[in-house]
């Protein structure tokens, strides 16, 4: 176990370094001075000179070769520094690290949610066919296919709004006002939880159906088992491996969609600061936010495939 | 299975081991989906003759009639806060929404089902290296990979579709990719290389036709993602360039004016939810209507 979790790890650490690489492609490939933007997000357009956009150039190394630039910036990623902001002069790290929590809060509790409650509505519907079956489908349907944004939007509306029972969006730390904080998040994690639900319980009832037909489900109930203890000792866990895959993808890319529903609810995760470094054209924000998501991304996939092997022993071995 | 065969049919048809074995399955198309498939004919029609059945200029201003309501002084969807005609924005940005879905999905699945196809086919370094590239493209979060191409290459439709094109591409290699490994060792493809046929007549005459139907219904699939994504950006205001209409914007925009006005906000969110809807059930008709036997299964 502790080999295949190493060996997984060092993939990791080898796919995180291709995206790091890619991104500093990606960057040079631009049109334009970096050192124009800067001077120009600085606001005084009129200190633009030759001289001015030389020394801002060597002040962020950019007179350097760019194989100096990239294992400079590579030994940052060591000792997190990425960089300096364009835009506000400040280390990338720590405008990062003060919104990650925000934005991680939310996932985790999204997470719990939906997989708890896409596996009960999956492993309910699973067994039942016509109405509910097809209610179920179309339900799932219908979540799967309302974006988080709209999704959010319409949640303000009728709760904050029409009924006046929740806030419409905003933040209070938990160290302020933990009540406050809570209704914060109700809606929020609604918006988001309704997608990724929908998309749980249909692997979950595909899966359980699946499972469902197998010999030793057929052999359990030939014991004379009751129903109840077939379907949690013989169906449900055999049935969970690829509704933990597709949770991984999905919680992988809920990292983007939690871009949108801050945004709705102004809540200060890595969205305000992402969505404003590509307004300004703020690179190093840019850079940092996409290397952070793409670590965590890899580091759930790690996870998960850990979490095989404690479903599935036979995993472990390849 | 024998005794569910009606018997009617035995005297006329003798029971060969095909009939025995599996009940013939009747392809049928649910309500659901020709319903789903009625609506995205529409919205197609809508985005095709956008300049002919749209009533007002889209982004023409008039502050006098700010806000009309639903279905005064011929304004059938009512106007927003510039006093522009929301139907005749609806059906512009169904052209601007489309347009740059489809592009987006057909170079995805162009390229993606090409690379799929000849990494399945070719068992060599080919297909190590163009399925991990397929890997590390899906380590971004969709949304966040389409930000990055924003910011890099400015807003506009040109970069939404290359960005887009890009995201999606992996999943129609993934899907060829399969589709391949599961048919290459199968006795008419073996039968193709003894007659002497080139590899690139069998990847094109005998292994692309059963990749085509998994890739239709990813096709579809992708176009409900693709709408996603651009209106989620342009809700962001980093996807289509206003004043040209776009649902995402429209909701942003309505969002502002919900207490007073929710109408400006709930036509636009209902427009995005029901095409994406009916993209999305379509696939899912298709894939059913493909493979019956998967039909209840089907995610």
């Amino acid at each position: 176990m502790f080999l295949f979790i190493l060996k997984r790890l060092s993939v990791g650490v080898g796919l995180l370094f291709i995206v790091v690489t890619l991104v500093f492609i990606a960057v040079q490939t631009v049109p334009g001075d970096p050192a124009m933007i800067v001077l120009i997000g600085s606001g005084n357009t009129s200190e633009i000179t030759p001289e001015a956009l030389q020394a801002t150039r060597e002040q962020l190394g950019l007179d350097q070769p760019i194989l100096v630039q990239y294992v400079t910036y590579l030994g940052g990623l060591l000792t997190g520094n990425l960089g300096m902001s364009f835009e506000n002069r400040q280390p990338v790290t720590d405008l990062i690290a003060a919104r990650l929590p925000n934005t991680l809060e939310l996932i985790a509790i999204v997470a719990v949610v939906s997989i708890a409650a896409g596996i009960a509505l999956g492993a309910w519907a699973a067994q039942r066919r016509g109405a509910v079956n097809s209610g179920v489908t179309f339900l799932t349907s219908l979540g799967i296919s309302a974006p988080v944004y709209v999704l959010g939007t319409v949640l303000v509306f009728v709760f904050a709004v029409t009924l006046r029972v929740l806030p419409a969006g905003g933040f209070t730390s938990w160290a302020d006002d933990p009540v406050r904080h809570l209704q914060l998040l109700i809606l929020p994690v609604i918006a988001v939880s309704v997608g990724l639900t929908a998309v749980i319980a249909r692997v979950t009832r595909a899966s359980v159906n699946e499972t469902s037909q197998q010999d030793w489900v057929r052999t359990a109930r030939s014991w004379g088992l009751q129903e109840p203890v077939v379907f949690r000792t013989a169906v449900l866990r055999n049935s969970l491996t690829p509704v933990a895959t597709v949770a991984a993808l999905e919680i992988g890319i809920l990292l983007g969609s939690t871009v949108l529903v801050e945004r709705v609810f102004s809540w200060p995760g890595l969205s305000t600061l992402l969505v404003d470094g590509v307004a300004a054209r703020d690179y190093p924000v840019i850079q940092g936010v996409i290397i952070v998501t793409a670590a965590l991304f890899i580091v759930i996939n790690i996870l998960v495939d850990v979490l095989y092997g404690v479903l599935d022993p036979r995993a472990r071995q390849s | 299975m024998t005794a569910t065969t009606p018997a009617t049919e035995q005297p006329t048809k003798p029971a060969t081991t095909q009939t025995i074995r599996t009940r013939p399955v009747r392809r049928r198309l649910s309500v659901m989906t020709i319903i789903a498939g009625a609506v995205v004919v529409i919205l197609a029609l809508m985005a095709i003759f956008a300049p002919l059945i749209s009533p007002f200029d889209p982004i023409a201003q008039d502050p006098a009639i700010r806000f009309t309501p639903p279905g005064s002084d011929g304004h059938i969807l009512g106007t927003d806060q510039y006093g522009r005609d929301i139907l005749s924005r609806l059906i512009y940005g169904a052209r601007v929404e489309l347009l740059t879905a489809l592009s987006a999905t057909l170079i995805a699945a162009i390229i993606g089902t090409t690379i799929g196809l000849i990494a399945g086919y070719f068992d060599t370094a080919v297909r190590s290296i163009s399925m991990r590239a397929m890997d590390v493209l899906l380590t971004f979060p969709p949304l966040i990979l389409a930000l990055f191409a924003v910011t890099l290459y400015g807003q506009g439709m040109v970069t939404l579709i290359a960005a887009l094109a890009l995201l999606f591409t992996p999943a129609f290699a993934r899907v060829a990719f399969a589709q391949v490994l599961s048919v290459r060792s199968l006795e008419y493809v073996e039968a193709a290389k003894l007659y002497g046929a080139k590899s690139p007549t069998i990847l094109a005459k005998v292994i692309l036709p059963n990749v085509a139907g998994p890739t239709v219904v990813r096709f579809t699939l992708t176009i409900a993602a693709a709408i996603l994504l651009e209106s989620g950006l342009s809700y962001l205001g980093l996807g289509i360039v206003p004043p040209e209409p776009s649902w995402g914007s429209m909701v942003a925009e309505g969002q502002r004016y919900m207490s007073t006005d929710p109408f400006v906000l709930l036509i636009p969110a209902a427009a995005v939810v029901i095409s994406v809807l009916a993209f999305a059930v379509l696939g899912d008709g298709i894939r059913q209507w493909l493979d019956p036997r998967s039909g209840r299964n089907a995610r």
